[in-house]
Parts: structure tokens; sequence; C-alpha cells
């Protein structure tokens, strides 16, 4: 596709050039009636040659190109669609960049294949088969999931299902902008009631692809950027796929079914859009400790709610942040309330003090 | 007039002029100042020559040097200062230039001296804990400083094991993370997703 593109596009140049040389040439020399003619067939000829490409359909049609979110769902059809192979950095206040590859390709038969790896150190490498996810972590045997999508530093809300977005975040065309060595449209993407980070997409006119994403705090510093460094589309990506062994990938490993538990207490202040999806009684994963726990959820950030009992470990109420995390911990002396999430400390703040009891603790 | 100052001058010789002329001469003489001052002037020279000067005659001059003095233009002289003396006058130009020479080594020597104060090694004064001569040597000192210890090491790990705490929650949060997209694919697509399974599950052993 992109070769065939490129092809034309070198014609057109051509076809340009002739133009513009023959336009001196007929000023120049007017006497010079026979060759003029013969110049002005080949011309024709040229324009002729590249006019089919432009009857060809256009695979835009419809597309609203002032509506942010009609980028946003180009962008969730592209990603879904194509075949690609993205280089990306991601870098974050204070840490290391991180280079990442990601490739997704659809298969011969039919299938869709999906790759992901972090480039330096021991790194990791995630492949999706359909809906079968492998993950191979130094450290771990690799083990695979049921999952659509692979979770990498990029927001699947943005990727995959931007119409969960239109609750809580506004949508807003910032205009054209060049990334990478190409045009980009820039969106804006911003929660309704400023509680949450705000974030700045630029979206290839090309593609449609992500090519930069960069995520702000509410007062406006950067916290993290994610920058596309190559951008390859391409049928060809399948080949990578080739060599897949799909009976040889790792088992699916089904986690347990979890079972929704009420609570005797609720969270009675929520950002707009946000809404508990998981309360469940589970164990701390490293410590085995019980904790009441409940998950809050606007589609783009998770917060996590931890209610346990006051082993006066965190003697102080707790209020952190490093870079976009953060950690709230409040305490009544009894009990001991913990948000954790991406969102500014302030909103972690609100959530931990709006929680009250609605009923006898059993 | 000539004739007149003979005139007189014969009067003050003591010849006798006849008639109305010596009465008109002596008149004269009372009457013109010029006459008189002549007259006066004739008798002091005669007096002079004969030198019988007498002693209470007054030459009053000041007036006339006070006069002379107020037309003559005054002299300004310059005032001699130190530096004018010869051994100044000659170190001068020396002390001028080695006055830059001497700013330039002041201001090495204060930042010497600066670095050499602020960077002097704290004098550590070594930590006593009762005076030496007061019961057996240090006898104090082990317990108060174990003491201090546990408190340091009880807040050491009072804060080791927040750090813990809050690690094992954001860990938590994170692996929830995970595992909800796990999730949300198992439940949201789970007819497709058993249906799907199961062709997988077929398709594999075939292959």
């Amino acid at each position: 596709m992109q070769n065939i593109k490129c092809d034309t596009q070198a014609l057109r140049i051509l076809t340009l050039a002739l133009v513009l040389f023959l336009g001196c040439f007929k000023a120049q020399a007017s006497y010079l009636v026979l060759e003029q003619t013969a110049n002005d067939e080949t011309q024709r000829q040229g324009v002729a040659s590249a006019e089919p490409e432009l009857a060809l359909p256009d695979p835009l049609a419809g597309f609203d190109e002032t509506s942010a979110y009609a980028w946003m769902l180009r962008l969730a059809k592209a990603v879904n669609e194509q075949s690609y192979e993205i280089s990306y950095v991601v870098s974050e206040d204070s840490r290391e960049t991180l280079p990442y590859l990601w490739r997704h390709a659809i298969l011969e038969n039919g299938d869709e294949a999906e790759q992901l790896s972090l480039l330096n150190g021991p790194g990791f490498e995630r492949i999706r088969v359909n809906t079968k996810l492998s993950m191979f972590e130094p450290g771990y045997t690799p083990y695979s999931v049921r999952s659509a999508h692979i979770d990498g530093p990029i927001p699947l809300a943005f990727l995959n299902s931007p119409n969960i977005l239109l609750d809580s975040y506004e949508t807003l065309l910032m205009g054209r902008d060049r990334v990478s060595g190409r045009m980009a449209q820039q969106i804006r993407v911003v929660s309704k009631d400023k509680t949450r980070y705000g974030y700045y997409l630029w979206l290839d006119e090309q593609t449609g692809l992500l090519l930069k994403l960069n995520m702000y705090s509410t007062e406006n510093r950067l916290l993290k950027q994610i920058q596309v460094t190559e951008l390859n589309v391409n049928d060809d990506v399948k080949l990578y796929f080739s060599n897949l062994q799909k009976d040889q990938l790792p088992p699916i490993s089904v986690p347990n079914a979890e079972t929704q538990t009420d609570f005797s207490w609720t969270v009675s202040y929520l950002p707009e859009g946000m809404v508990p999806v998981k309360k469940k009684l589970h164990r701390l994963a490293t410590t085995g400790e019980p904790a009441e726990y409940m998950m809050l959820s606007d589609g783009l950030i998770d917060v996590s709610v931890y209610v346990m009992n006051d082993n006066n470990v965190i003697q102080d109420d707790l209020s952190i942040s490093s870079n976009a995390t953060s950690f709230v911990s409040i305490s009544n002396g009894q009990v001991q309330v913990t948000v954790v999430g991406d969102i500014p400390v302030s909103t972690a703040n609100k959530i931990a003090d709006s929680i009250v009891l609605i009923g006898n603790p059993q | 007039m000539t004739q007149e100052y003979e005139n007189v001058s014969a009067m003050v010789d003591g010849e006798e002029l006849h008639g109305s002329a010596g009465k008109e001469l002596a008149k004269s003489i009372i009457d013109d100042p010029v006459l008189k001052a002549k007259w006066r002037s004739y008798h002091l020279t005669r007096d002079l020559l004969r030198n019988d000067m007498s002693q209470d005659l007054q030459f009053d001059i000041s007036d006339k040097v006070a006069e002379a003095l107020k037309d003559e233009l005054p002299i300004i002289a310059p005032k001699s200062t130190w530096r004018e003396l010869p051994v100044v006058s000659a170190v001068l130009p020396i002390m001028r230039q080695s006055g830059q020479l001497a700013m330039v080594a002041c201001v090495t020597a204060m930042v010497i001296f600066g670095y050499q104060t602020y960077n002097q090694p704290e004098v550590s004064t070594p930590f006593d804990t009762a005076p030496a001569l007061i019961g057996p040597q240090g006898g104090m000192a082990p317990v108060s400083l174990q003491r201090t210890n546990n408190v340091e090491q009880d807040r050491m790990t009072q804060l080791l094991e927040q750090r813990r705490r809050i690690n094992t929650l954001i860990q938590d949060h994170e692996r929830q993370l995970r595992l909800k997209n796990i999730a949300v694919g198992a439940s949201s697509q789970n007819s497709d997703e058993s249906s799907d399974s199961e062709v997988d599950e077929k398709n594999s052993p075939k292959q």
C-alpha cells in the first residue's frame, strides 16, 4: 500500500517537473511548434496517467476532518486494522527513557497478531494472537492470558475505545503540527471537571496512527511523553509473525473468577465520569494482608482504593506523588484508607476523604 | 610763578621785599596753598642744610603707604604642601604604582584567608558524656548511646516498614490494573471469547 502510494507520488512529482519544464520551454521557443505539440502530447499523457490514482475510492469518505472525536475513532480503526511497525520512546520526569517496538499485522489466515517489546535491559516481550496474550518476562515462566489487547505505555482507551472517554473527557482539535517528520493533527484530551491529567495527542494525517502523546499535570507540567521515532505502515510486517508457532505459546492460565462483594462503606465523591468497576475482598499481592478493594475507572485512568485495618505501620497521614502516580493514605486509628492511581494528589485526597459508612461493618 | 617762587625763597632767606610787594607776597603765601607748600618745603630744605632739623617734625607716610598698597596687585603664592617635600615627592609615584599591587595583594590575601577560614575542618570536640573525674570513666556513655541508637533504629525500621507498605500497595495497584484488562476481556466478550477459545483449541491439535 505504502509502496504504491510512494510510486504514484513520485510519478506526480515527475509530471509536475515536466509541466514546469515545458512552461519554460514554451516561453523561450515559440517557433518549435512541432516539438511543442509533441511535448503537449506527452504532458497530456502524464496527466492522464495520474488521474486513475485520484479516481480511487477515498478511504476517508465521510470523515469529518474538523472533529477531534472523528480523529480518535480513526486512530482506533487504524490501530486495529492496519499492519504497521512502530518504534517509540517513553520519557518521564527523572526516569530513564525507554524504547519500545510495536508491531501489528493481519495475517494471511485472518488472524490478528500483535507484538510489544521493551528494548532496553532485560526488557519484556508480549505477543498476542487474536485474544491469546502471551507474556515473556525475565524472572517469570512465560504464561498466557485471555486479552483482546496488549496493555503498553499508550493508554488502551486511546487506542481501542475512544467512546468510553466521552463521559469524562472532552476532545478538542488544536490544529496541524509536524511530528516525526510527518504532518499531524494535534488533539487535546482534557477531563471535564479538571480533576485529572490532560493529554495532547498528535495523529498522523496520512495513516491516522499515533505519533506523539504528552501527559500534563493540572498545572501544565509535562509528566510523561511518548514519541514515535519510526512509523512503517506496510503489509510486509506480517512476515515477522510467519515464524510464530501458535501452539508453542504457553498455555492460557485463567485467573480465578473474582467475586464482587458489597462493603459497608462507599466513596461519596467521584470525579466526573468515574465509576466503581470492581469491589472485592482480596489479599495484597506480596504480604497477603487482607483488604477491601475497590477500583474506580473512567475508562482511561484506574484508581485503587484500599480499606484495611490500621496496623499502625503508616503513622501519619500521607499524600505523596511521584511523576503521575499519587499515593494518599489516611487513618482514623482503626481503619486505614489508601488511594493509589495516576491522578493529581488533590483528587486522590478528595476521594480518600469522601469515604463514608453506609451500614454496620461486618 | 617761578618769580613768585624766587620771592618766596628770598623771603625765607630773610631778604626784605620793599613796599607793598612784601605785604602782597605774604598775603599770597597765606592764601595760595602751592606757595604755602613751597614756603614749607624751602624752610625744611634750609633747616636740613643748616643741620638743625627740629625734633618734633613728623613725616606721616602711613597714608601714602596704605594708598600704594591698595593699588598694588595681590601676589598669590601657592601654599606649599607636604607633597612637595622633596622626599615625599620622590616616593609618591612609586607609592602610586605599588598601591595597585597592594590592592591586588589585599584581595588575594582575603581570598586565601577566607578560604582557610571557611574550609577549616570542623573542630569536632569529642563527645563527652560526663566529666572524666567523676565516677568511672565513660560509665554513663554506653547506656545513653545505646538508648538513642535504639530510638533511631526504631524510627528507621518504622520508616522501612512504611516504605514497604507503600510499595506493597502500589505494586498491588499495578497488578490490579494488569488483571483488569484481562478480566474485562474475559467478562465483556464472554460468549465470543469462549467460542473463540474453543475454535482455537480445536485448531491447534490439528495443526
